[in-house]
């Protein structure tokens, strides 16, 4: 060992020199800058949002990433909101008192040229009635003016809003369904009928993967009909597309770009202070054992080996499933399962010979007593070496996150990448074909995972002087 | 007034093969404002007496006893902590043997010299402002106190190693072969450093030396060391021009010297005994060309036999 005379400033600027070092550095500044835009895409508080499932309602479920449309050169459908101010409404009137029927009358039409399906059709009906029912029907007009009853139902008092839905309704389903029979005359193979509304009339209508989009004009029309004079109706209507945000989203139609960005500062904080900790508590207890020697080096050397010889993994899945803990207290667990291990045993060598050097004698001798010695004599002289093992520990604690993450024993709450992948792991994404949902926090996590192994090369290149390159 | 009165003090190492007696019943004096040099060959034990004055002691210690007054006082019986406390620095300091790795390298030169200070309870601006005062004091620039010590010369080095054994201004200094891995050039400009800081602030120093005519330069007197075992104090001009002692003879012969061309360098032959099982009687007898009947029975009697002039010798 050749102790190179160096601080912290200076192992940094030899580090900076490296290409690995500038290479990783980057990368995790990069990781640090995307995470702080966070109060900016999403200025509310994301734990909370993260977890209430009514709140992301108007988002598609599991659309790709927008970037995917640049990328295959189609145009992919947006998602199309038709709020109740973009729809016309008439009223009118029929019989005579006391059987004085009101007719509502809603009216709307959007543009659909896009070159695929869309994902999910859904109207939210808002009746406003007091004592009678309200009868309504929902007609979609297309470009080649053919018309579908999609859906019609009496709603009575107190029912709140309705939501027709394209994924759940039978009526629309079976609208659907007999739409292609009466002008194929074939029962379609598949029905999903936000395919086959929007589908041009011919053979391939009977299977989705044969179906072309019918683009042009559609018309909504919702017709509603009631005795009483004060009754009204509002609707919205969404045609969801298959595109969403730079991450796309997840089975219950979460941004996936906030959960990542979320991640980013939990995982690089969770993995650094992990590393951090983990590795000075052991350099402690390492040049302690050094410095002291003879029994007290005996009995830390035995428990690190006891400690060495713990299986981490299995100990955390335990009390993970036992006590749902959060990621900071995990975080604690680990720190406390491994305050001695192989950096105890790197500093313990490393001692008895800093130990010996002159100005350790002389600290001695000017009136230093021990502990001041370890801390300001010795341990600033192993620090050096321990900075390549805390760069390139930091990934095997951001993996054992997603490990338990993975096995369902992640933070209850946070959205971690851990998280995100096992989410997409029991909604079989990989078996869907949703591989945004998978591939992207897998990409932050090997992403992050490599930043730091190549900072740690650069550590390691500065202080071993044998690896340095000529 | 002795400042430092050393009696019979002995520091034995435990070994394998048993005590080595490092120190052995040594006894000496050094008057306030004096210097004393202690010189003889490596391994005699000058390194052992320094360390045992200052109590900064090897773990393998086996003895360690005897009386060390300082001003009258005897050090010997204070407790570790009082030792610490009351004398280590603020009474005697050392300059350690290899001064050039006696600074910590990864702390800078201000940070270092101040560790004395702020274990002292002193202010850290404070002490940061004596620092530069103890380093214009030894002649180097103040900035000196933001570098690193790799980032100095084998001479600033030890100068920055002198000023920190000042800086609690203690009245008793060791110097443990403070030039010894310098060039000459450099080691007479510490020489004149010693000799100027002396004058300055009334210093004594027990100057550890394995180089006589170095020690020459500056003791007032000069005790010979061998095998553990102090052989001749005196006035170093007695020393020097009167040695009594057949291994001060023997040691000042072997001095080469430009003036007188000599054939061939007189040395003295055999090797410094092991300490583990010194030579009977005189420790010097198998070594000296003066041996006789006496020599290896009875040990020598340190007796004065000159104004302050000790020797252990039979012949006297």
């Amino acid at each position: 060992m050749s102790a190179p005379p160096l601080g912290l400033k200076a192992t940094l600027k030899e580090v900076l020199r490296t290409k690995s070092g500038i290479i990783g550095i980057i990368i995790i500044i990069a990781l640090l800058l995307i995470s702080a835009t966070i109060p900016i895409y999403a200025p509310y508080n994301v734990i909370k949002k993260w977890n209430n499932p009514a709140g992301w309602l108007n988002n598609p479920k599991t659309a790709a990433p927008v970037w995917v449309g640049y990328l295959t050169g189609r145009n992919l459908p947006q998602t199309i909101f038709i709020g109740k101010d973009q729809i016309y409404k008439s009223f009118s009137y029929s019989g005579y008192a006391p059987y004085l029927m009101k007719n509502i009358t809603l009216r709307t039409s959007f543009t659909y040229d896009y070159d695929d399906f869309p994902s999910e059709i859904r109207v939210d009906l808002a009746p406003i009635i007091k004592n009678t029912s309200i009868s309504i029907s929902i007609y979609l007009i297309r470009p080649d003016k053919r018309v579908i009853k999609l859906y019609s139902k009496d709603i009575t008092p107190g029912s709140g809003v309705v939501n027709v839905d394209s994924l759940y309704s039978d009526q629309i389903k079976t609208a659907a369904q007999n739409f292609v029979i009466k002008n194929i005359g074939e029962k379609p193979i598949v029905t999903a009928p936000e395919v086959i509304l929007f589908a041009k009339v011919d053979k391939g209508i009977i299977e989705p993967s044969t179906s072309h989009v019918l683009k042009g004009r559609y018309i909504f029309v919702i017709n509603a009909i009631s005795f009483s004079s004060t009754a009204d109706l509002n609707a919205n209507i969404t045609v969801f597309g298959k595109i969403y945000g730079l991450a796309g989203t997840d089975g219950t139609r979460r941004d996936l770009f906030i959960g990542l960005l979320y991640g980013t500062p939990i995982a690089l904080a969770f993995g650094t202070v992990a590393a951090l900790v983990v590795t000075f508590l052991q350099a402690v207890f390492g040049v302690i054992s050094g410095y002291f020697a003879g029994i007290v080096d005996e009995i830390i050397q035995r428990i690190t080996e006891i400690f060495m010889i713990i299986p981490i993994l299995p100990i955390l899945i335990l009390i993970s499933f036992i006590y749902r803990i959060d990621i900071w207290t995990l975080l604690l667990v680990i720190v406390v399962l491994s305050p001695l291990g192989y950096t105890t045993k790197v500093t313990r060598s490393m001692t008895p010979q800093i130990k010996e050097e002159q100005y350790i004698l002389a600290a001695f001798s000017y009136g230093s007593g021990s502990w001041r010695i370890i801390f300001r004599h010795i341990l600033p002289r192993v620090i050096p070496y321990m900075f390549s093992l805390i760069a390139m520990s930091v990934p095997s604690y951001i993996f054992l996150e997603a490990a338990l993450a993975i096995l369902g024993l992640g933070d209850p709450i946070r959205p971690t990448w851990g998280k995100i992948l096992s989410s997409a792991w029991s909604s079989g994404a990989a078996y869907h074909g949703y591989w945004w949902w998978i591939l992207l926090p897998a990409g932050a996590i090997a992403i992050t995972a490599i930043a730091f192994a190549l900072l740690g090369y650069a550590f390691d290149k500065v202080i071993n002087p044998r690896l340095r390159e000529i | 007034m002795k400042i430092l009165d050393v009696r019979s003090l002995h520091l034995y190492y435990r070994t394998r093969k048993g005590p080595v007696k490092a120190v052995d019943n040594v006894n000496f004096g050094i008057e306030t404002g004096e210097t004393l040099a202690l010189v003889g060959e490596s391994g005699c034990g000058k390194t052992s007496i320094g360390i045992s004055i200052l109590r900064v002691l090897p773990r393998n210690v086996d003895t360690y006893k005897g009386e060390v007054y300082f001003n009258g006082k005897n050090i010997m019986e204070l407790s570790d902590e009082e030792f610490r406390r009351e004398i280590r620095w603020k009474k005697i300091s050392m300059v350690f043997q290899g001064a050039l790795n006696s600074l910590n390298p990864v702390i800078t030169v201000g940070e270092q010299i101040i560790e004395p200070l702020v274990l002292n309870g002193e202010d850290k601006s404070e002490a940061l402002e004596l620092a530069k005062e103890a380093l214009k004091d030894v002649g180097l620039h103040e900035d000196v106190i933001k570098r690193y010590p790799h980032e100095l010369s084998g001479g600033m080095k030890q100068r920055v190693v002198i000023a920190m054994a000042l800086i609690l201004k203690p009245p008793l200094v060791i110097l443990d072969e403070p030039t010894s891995s310098l060039d000459l050039i450099t080691q007479a400009n510490i020489m004149n450093l010693l000799k100027k800081l002396k004058k300055e602030h009334k210093l004594t120093y027990l100057f550890i030396t394995h180089d006589l005519p170095l020690a020459s330069e500056l003791a007032d007197h000069i005790a010979v060391m061998y095998a553990g075992k102090i052989v001749e104090l005196g006035p170093s001009e007695e020393i020097l021009l009167n040695p009594k002692h057949p291994y001060t003879m023997l040691l000042i012969g072997s001095v080469p010297t430009l003036r007188v061309d000599k054939e061939e360098l007189k040395y003295i032959p055999g090797t410094v005994p092991s300490l583990i099982d010194p030579p009977t009687g005189c420790r010097f007898h198998p070594r000296c060309p003066y041996k006789f009947d006496p020599c290896d029975k009875k040990e020598p009697e340190f007796k004065e036999i000159g104004r302050n002039h000790y020797v252990a010798c039979f012949q006297y």
